[in-house]
């Protein structure tokens, strides 16, 4: 092949890498963020449906099994249509912090699939302080899957006030937590039925990790199709 | 700009990858020796030579007694870039 024709191949392949690297991509981001939203708000509903319809049992299997399987799905798409871009920065980024969003329900439901094994069950032991433990642990973790995820787009999106939020918003959970504070609410959602206290760190957490991850996303998107209409001026 | 009159600044593969990171934002000095894989003394030596000949502007402030140097791409540097990229796209139509 002639020379100017390698040469120019190279150097049209330098300027692509190059360009490819400066960019900063956030369309896995707030994929994720949906993705991650839509799995939350799916496993609240599920199980507060099993909640007022104990008889409805496959609420649980779905909840258990099928929204982890669906989502490690969808991040396997989201992480394979993102590893085109070659800035790798980005998609470290984003593997470690979805393999740790992933890996927790799917750690959960390995470990519901285990127990269903012979011998395998909880014995009929009680351990209502362990359970306790073990759904604080889980919804400070997402807390903290949140937040860590805020303090990342701070960076990407150069918005460091949301480094402030972060910790404002952990913090926040840390504070109900110690409060136990809990409030009032007709359980089913209709007034006039017997009330049931909810502690206020666990409304919090599902407001945070339904609603937060989606209005997250759409503040993500919105800025990249602000930046993508500059490049275009 | 033709194939036979390239501008030094493209000539080597270093000062071409300065340019291109360049284009889409000002970087600090940190940064474009990241992105370059490049050694302190050979971009600083680039970085010189594409400042003299009017491609990029530095602009250096004093952050807690460091000196933090920011590099932008003016706007000729962009428009030889440009036309580096039309002449390189130029090259490869006529021959493919």
């Amino acid at each position: 092949m002639d020379a100017k024709i390698c040469n120019a191949i190279q150097d049209i392949n330098t300027i692509k890498e190059t360009i490819e690297n400066t960019k900063v991509h956030h369309r896995g981001m707030y994929l994720m963020c949906f993705l991650l939203g839509t799995y939350n708000i799916l496993k609240y509903i599920f199980g507060m449906t099993f909640l007022l319809y104990p008889a409805w049992g496959f609420c649980v299997t779905v909840s258990t099994y099928l929204l982890p399987f669906l989502l490690l799905v969808g991040y396997t798409c989201i992480y394979r249509n993102e590893r085109k871009y070659s800035n790798k920065y980005y998609l470290s980024l984003l593997c470690i912090w979805g393999i740790i969003a992933i890996a927790i329900p799917i750690g959960a439901m390995v470990i519901y699939l285990l127990k269903l094994l012979p011998g395998m069950g909880d014995n009929g032991v009680e351990n209502g302080g362990g359970v306790l433990y073990a759904s604080f642990a889980s919804n400070f973790s997402g807390i903290l899957l949140f937040c860590i995820f805020m303090v990342m787009c701070a960076y990407s999106l150069n918005k460091r006030y949301m480094i402030g939020l972060a910790v404002a918003g952990l913090f926040g959970y840390m504070l109900l937590t110690v409060t136990f504070g809990s409030a009032s609410v007709p359980f089913p959602f209709i007034p006039g039925q017997p009330e049931v206290g909810i502690p206020y760190h666990s409304l919090y957490y599902n407001a945070v990790t339904c609603i937060g991850y989606l209005v997250l996303g759409f503040y993500i998107r919105q800025k990249e199709r602000g930046e993508a209409g500059d490049e275009y001026r | 700009m033709n194939i036979d009159s390239i501008p030094e600044a493209f000539s080597v593969a270093l000062r071409l990858k300065i340019i291109s990171s360049l284009v889409s934002a000002s970087k600090t000095f940190n940064e474009l020796r990241e992105m370059t894989q490049a050694t302190q003394g050979n971009l600083s030596v680039q970085l010189t030579k594409l400042e003299t000949w009017g491609y990029i502007t530095s602009d250096k402030v004093i952050e807690k007694k460091r000196t933090k140097t920011t590099y932008t791409l003016t706007d000729f540097g962009l428009t030889q870039f440009e036309e580096y990229v039309a002449l390189l796209q130029a090259v490869l139509d006529r021959h493919v």
